[in-house]
């Protein structure tokens, strides 16, 4: 497989904005981090993932080859062609040489379809930790107030409604991003949506620049797969401790000891820098089973400025609850539930509300090291 | 904590269940606390928690609750009472002239009015007093108990039957429901589970042969499940992802709904289907 993607660099380059012109194959080397869960929350067996890709194979038509590792799978879709790396079962990875739209299009319909698979959610904290002592080449910021918003809502809030959405690319990128995150009146629509970087190894002339975005996408370009792949390898242990810090942290159980029935895992308070502008449009958006949120839920309370919910998350069947008031949401996460859910809501939370919210557990976590950084 | 609406019997066939038990290892101790919506002192019920106290010991509490005191024969127990501040007015000189147990006051401060707690240092936290968050802050974890209404029990009993639906899982228990709905499951009593149990069980064969008659199926206990069991025939995540979506937010309104009909005791009425009726008579005769 590496050697597959060595050629490939070497055989292309390409511009990451122009992605979609490319003749098929000739685009970016585009890598992937798809989160896998089992029944239980945990990262599937060997066994389970096999079933999961025989699902793969009968219900969304891919084609599954198996190769002489036992940890590294071919799907092939029309004429897409993925490498599935699953030798972390729980944080899968998954490259393709194919362009952009029918890749994306056919891995969307894959993970939307199934409730045990979902994308990388990065905080954008997380993001700017990422560049950070790496060249830093460019950044997408995406930000849109409009999600939360009740259908009919008044011209009054439509109008209020913030729009941020910007790309750079280029030099200079850092110093850029630095004046933009200073200005107080922009602090509040910043939310960096995709950071462009570059890594190299100078004695062996060796380079790679890397686009990775929100939903963990890489896209490569450059002449070291093997720099590529070490990028790969060090945002899915970064990513996997922050999901598996969620669950432990988190995941709420009364457990049954020798003193008592413990109570394990709190309930985390997500708090907004200023009340929500369209506060039953958060409510009704959140619980809309729709995309990109996908929860299913119903409020056992409602109050005018609360309202308690029963939470399903759709993309891995997880139990949760949520309170909602116009300063915050509090997460219950029932032990067991998956920790991608609360990564997700965080990250949509950031896109279309407040980019400053941010995990605030009762320790420190690798949360707050990617902060500080 | 150690232990949620316990029943501790107390022989020759009396009980005692308190609502919530909680242990400190540091002054090895157990307070049994009794929490009252209403403004009445039940003195059946305080002349039980007055013999168990001349009568029980920490074994008695670790049987039931399976707690481990770190010196059982030189353990104390106690009893507390909680009343909403409004209710305080009407039961504290009874407290104060016979009972001698700390009663606590709920309000916008949580405090000790009548009574001191065995720990010295308890007593000064809660005589000083502290505020009580507002509702909305309290965290919601124990959630239902034998006395929550059908209505309120099935918003988060059905919730945990939509995960079966998403999961397409073939069939689960009951008590698999239960423990994955509520987080307190393996810590209430036994009594309660079963009466919790009932409750659901009652509840879930009424809902699937009513709301979610198309997504579940209830089945009694057999050869093969000892349990009642629910199988989930929905073909709801076999749709395409629009009429997918469509499908879960109806199953919300049929939770709601469902809701609301048990909260009222009502019977299950399917939705008439809107038919052109002509079609299916005599046509109307001519004048």
């Amino acid at each position: 497989m590496a050697e597959i993607f060595d050629q490939h660099l070497h055989n292309v380059t390409v511009h990451f904005e122009r992605a979609e012109e490319y003749p098929a194959g000739q685009g970016p080397l585009k890598t992937y981090i798809i989160e896998a869960h089992d029944l239980n929350g945990n990262a599937p067996s060997l066994g389970r993932v096999n079933d999961v890709l025989g699902n793969i194979q009968e219900r969304f038509l891919f084609q599954v080859e198996p190769t002489d590792d036992p940890t590294l799978a071919i799907l092939k879709k029309e004429d897409v062609r993925y490498f599935l790396d699953f030798l972390n079962p729980r944080f899968w990875v998954v490259h393709t040489t194919a362009n952009i739209k029918p890749s994306e299009e056919y891995l969307d319909e894959l993970v939307r379809g199934s409730w045990n698979l979902d994308y990388a959610w990065l905080p954008t904290q997380v993001l700017e930790h990422l560049r950070k002592g790496r060249r830093f080449l460019g950044f997408n910021v995406d930000f849109d107030q409009t999600l939360f918003l009740s259908e009919g809502a008044p011209d009054e809030l439509q109008e209020q409604a913030a729009v941020f959405k910007s790309r750079y690319w280029g030099t200079r990128g850092e110093k850029l991003y630095e004046f933009l995150s200073q200005k107080t009146a922009l602090s509040s629509v910043l939310c960096l949506s995709a950071v462009k970087y570059s890594l190299s190894d100078l004695p062996c002339s060796a380079y790679i620049q890397n686009e990775l975005n929100a939903q963990g996408r890489i896209k490569a370009t450059g002449n070291s797969i093997a720099l590529h792949l070490g990028a790969v390898t060090h945002l899915v242990n970064l990513y996997s401790e922050m999901i598996e810090t969620l669950e432990k942290e988190l995941g709420l159980a009364f457990i049954h000891g020798e003193e008592g029935d413990e109570l394990h895992g709190y309930p985390l308070t997500l708090r907004f820098s200023q009340p929500v502008p369209d506060f039953l449009g958060l409510v009704k958006e959140i619980l809309s089973c729709r995309d990109p949120v996908r929860f299913w839920g119903v409020a056992s309370h409602e109050e005018r400025d609360f309202v308690r919910a029963e939470v399903v998350d759709l993309h891995s069947a997880s139990r949760l609850r949520l309170d909602f008031t116009p300063n915050h949401v509090v997460v219950y996460l029932f032990r067991g539930s998956c920790g991608n859910s609360v990564a997700r809501l965080l990250r949509i939370i950031q896109e279309h509300l407040d980019p400053t919210v941010y995990f605030e557990l009762e320790r420190p976590t690798v949360f707050d090291q990617c902060k500080e950084a | 904590m150690a232990g949620i609406d316990h029943a501790i019997l107390l022989p020759p066939a009396s009980v005692v269940k308190p609502d919530v038990i909680t242990l400190s290892r540091e002054s090895n101790g157990a307070i049994l606390w009794e929490c009252k919506s209403g403004a009445n002192v039940e003195i059946d019920q305080l002349n039980r928690y007055r013999t168990f106290l001349g009568q029980a010991t920490a074994k008695d509490i670790q049987r039931v609750t399976g707690i481990q005191f770190p010196h059982p024969d030189a353990a104390y127990i106690e009893v507390a009472y909680c009343f909403l501040e409004e209710a305080i007015q009407r039961v504290i000189g009874f407290f104060e002239r016979e009972a001698g147990m700390p009663v606590i006051s709920l309000g916008q401060t949580t405090r000790l009015v009548a009574g001191e707690f065995r720990d010295v240092e308890l007593s000064k936290v809660f005589r000083a007093g502290f505020a009580t968050p507002p509702v909305q802050q309290v965290p919601w974890l124990v959630v239902a108990d034998a006395q929550t209404t059908d209505g309120e029990f099935a918003l988060y009993l059905l919730p945990t039957l939509v995960t079966l639906i998403v999961k397409q899982t073939e069939r689960a228990s009951i008590s698999d429901l239960l423990s994955q709905t509520f987080l307190d499951w393996q810590c209430v009593s036994l009594e309660t589970r079963g009466a919790l149990k009932d409750k659901a069980t009652r509840l879930l064969k009424n809902v699937c042969e009513a709301e979610f008659k198309e997504h579940a199926r209830y089945c009694k206990p057999g050869e093969r499940h000892h349990d009642p069991t629910i199988e989930i025939v929905s073909e709801l995540m076999r749709l395409d992802a629009s009429a997918q979506t469509r499908g879960l937010q109806k199953l919300e309104e049929q939770v709601k709904s469902a809701a609301e009909r048990l909260a009222e005791g009502r019977a299950f009425l399917p939705a008439q289907p809107e038919t052109e009726q002509w079609s299916l008579r005599f046509p109307p005769p001519d004048d």
